[in-house]
């Protein structure tokens, strides 16, 4: 055969066992950990301007309830330091795969529900507080936004789940001991938090 | 080495399809199916009542595209109404991809439960006060008096004025009229509101008409004019025959109102 040709066709072998090894490697599954690991932090953002939104909110909500409730001044209180606590907790940018930093944020915002919701408990004792429009409109507002967190939440639980699933199962193993060594499975929302209800007040 | 890899190329490729089919969502079987405008699982509404909600809600998409759903259900299946009608939404994809302009009025009648379920397009025209204030004025009276058909419609009739230009109407009744600010200032900081004042007043008396003694009055209550009498303009010719609907691509982020009764 004319060397030439020979060479030709070792070449198109090589093009041919490259296209092969690229469709291989797709099928496999080489790009799911780094699309999946992209969509956790976009739903993890989700959470994170959920819970901005309500440290938001809060600031006008306890205006509107001391001018009502003054003698409240304990529970009051208690929630512009849990506001406090939950704003200035550090949000390192590996916080999603740094267990001791996704811990402090999440207990920082289960006490600031505890306390909002503590609020809200006592606010029923002031007849001329829950017929306030101001006060109306804040309630619906963060039933609104404590809604959109338990959504956030799960949306970002699922992706986890999906993402956590592909580190830890064949064939996306492969990758994450091969071309990914440095991705870490990401933390999580305990389950004990999802069952806990959004404060609903009855009227 | 190359045996290795190529039982692995093997396996992958035989694999991948199906993980493909793995469901990636938990079963959402529960869920009713989205038959049209009116989805009436809990049989509620009469013939007629059905007809009219579907009309003024199509009519109301032919106008402004946003697509909005009323479902009546008959269990909620031991979850919550938001986390329910949450999912409902997200099932259906109510509204536009991208634009997620969908509208879900959501009522379980075994769990005496109301929801308005927004799509993130519509979450700042129908925002949750105002969710609310219909839910507690339009249908909840309504509905303990046993009226579901009056509740539904008026309930209809009242987001369709929101998102017809009427916003502004309900932001009034609704808003929480910001003055906190001023109100704070008033209790504790009033020799700044003096100094204030006189700084004011030192400005007009130079005789400009100045733009800021304007914007210091309420923004809310100017600018009315959108509210240019258009809730009543449907009717008119509406496409009536085509009954297929289907859901656009739109998304919710749990944006919305719910009540009870």
């Amino acid at each position: 055969m004319n060397p030439f040709f020979a060479r030709l066709f070792g070449a198109g072998r090589f093009a041919l066992l490259a296209v092969l090894l690229g469709v291989t490697l797709a099928g496999c599954g080489v790009n799911n950990i780094p699309t999946q690991e992209e969509a956790a932090k976009a739903k993890w953002s989700q959470v994170l301007n959920q819970y901005q939104r309500r440290a938001d909110l809060i600031p006008n909500l306890v205006e509107t309830v001391k001018g009502y409730a003054k003698q409240e001044a304990q529970v009051l209180e208690a929630v512009v330091a849990a506001r406090a606590r939950a704003t200035s907790v550090q949000v390192p940018a590996d916080i999603v795969t740094n267990p001791e930093a996704f811990k402090k944020f999440q207990e920082a915002q289960s006490q600031l529900s505890a306390s909002l919701g503590r609020l809200l408990a006592i606010s029923e004792n002031y007849p001329d507080l829950k017929s306030n429009q101001n006060f109306l409109a804040l309630q619906s507002q963060l039933e609104g936004t404590e809604n959109r967190i338990a959504v956030a939440r799960r949306d970002y639980i699922e992706a986890v789940q999906a993402y956590n699933t592909e580190l830890r199962t064949f064939p996306g193993m492969i990758w994450a001991n091969t071309l990914y060594k440095s991705n870490k499975p990401m933390e999580t929302f305990t389950i004990a938090e999802e069952t806990k209800r959004p404060p609903q007040v009855k009227f | 080495m190359r045996q290795v890899l190529a039982t692995l190329a093997i396996l992958c490729a035989l694999i991948a399809p199906t993980r493909a089919q793995w469901p990636a969502i938990p079963a959402t079987s529960e869920l009713p199916a989205l038959t049209g405008r009116v989805v009436d699982e809990a049989n509620e509404l009469d013939a007629a009542t059905r007809e009219a909600l579907r009309q003024k809600l199509a009519a109301h998409e032919a106008k402004t595209g946003n697509q909005i759903v009323v479902a009546t259900v008959k269990s909620l299946n031991g979850s919550s109404v938001e986390d329910y009608a949450n999912r409902l939404f997200r099932r259906w994809q109510l509204g536009l991809r991208g634009t997620n302009n969908g509208v879900l009025l959501l009522h379980a009648p075994a769990e005496r439960k109301i929801r308005i379920e927004v799509g993130y397009g519509l979450e700042g025209t129908l925002t949750d006060a105002i969710g609310k204030y219909i839910i507690q004025n339009a249908i909840t009276p309504r509905f303990k008096a046993n009226d579901f058909a009056g509740g539904l419609t008026r309930g209809v009739d009242d987001i369709i004025k929101v998102l017809d230009g009427g916003a502004e109407e309900f932001k009034q009744r609704v808003a929480p009229r910001i003055p906190p600010a001023w109100l704070r200032l008033a209790e504790e900081g009033w020799p700044l509101l003096f100094f204030l004042a006189f700084g004011i007043i030192g400005y007009m008396s130079r005789g400009r008409p100045s733009r800021r003694s304007r914007r210091g009055g309420f923004a809310y209550a100017s600018s009315s004019d959108s509210w240019s009498g258009s809730s009543s303009s449907w009717g008119s010719s509406d496409s009536g025959s085509s009954d297929s609907f289907s859901g656009g691509g739109g998304d919710s982020g749990g944006g919305g109102a719910s009540g009870d009764y």
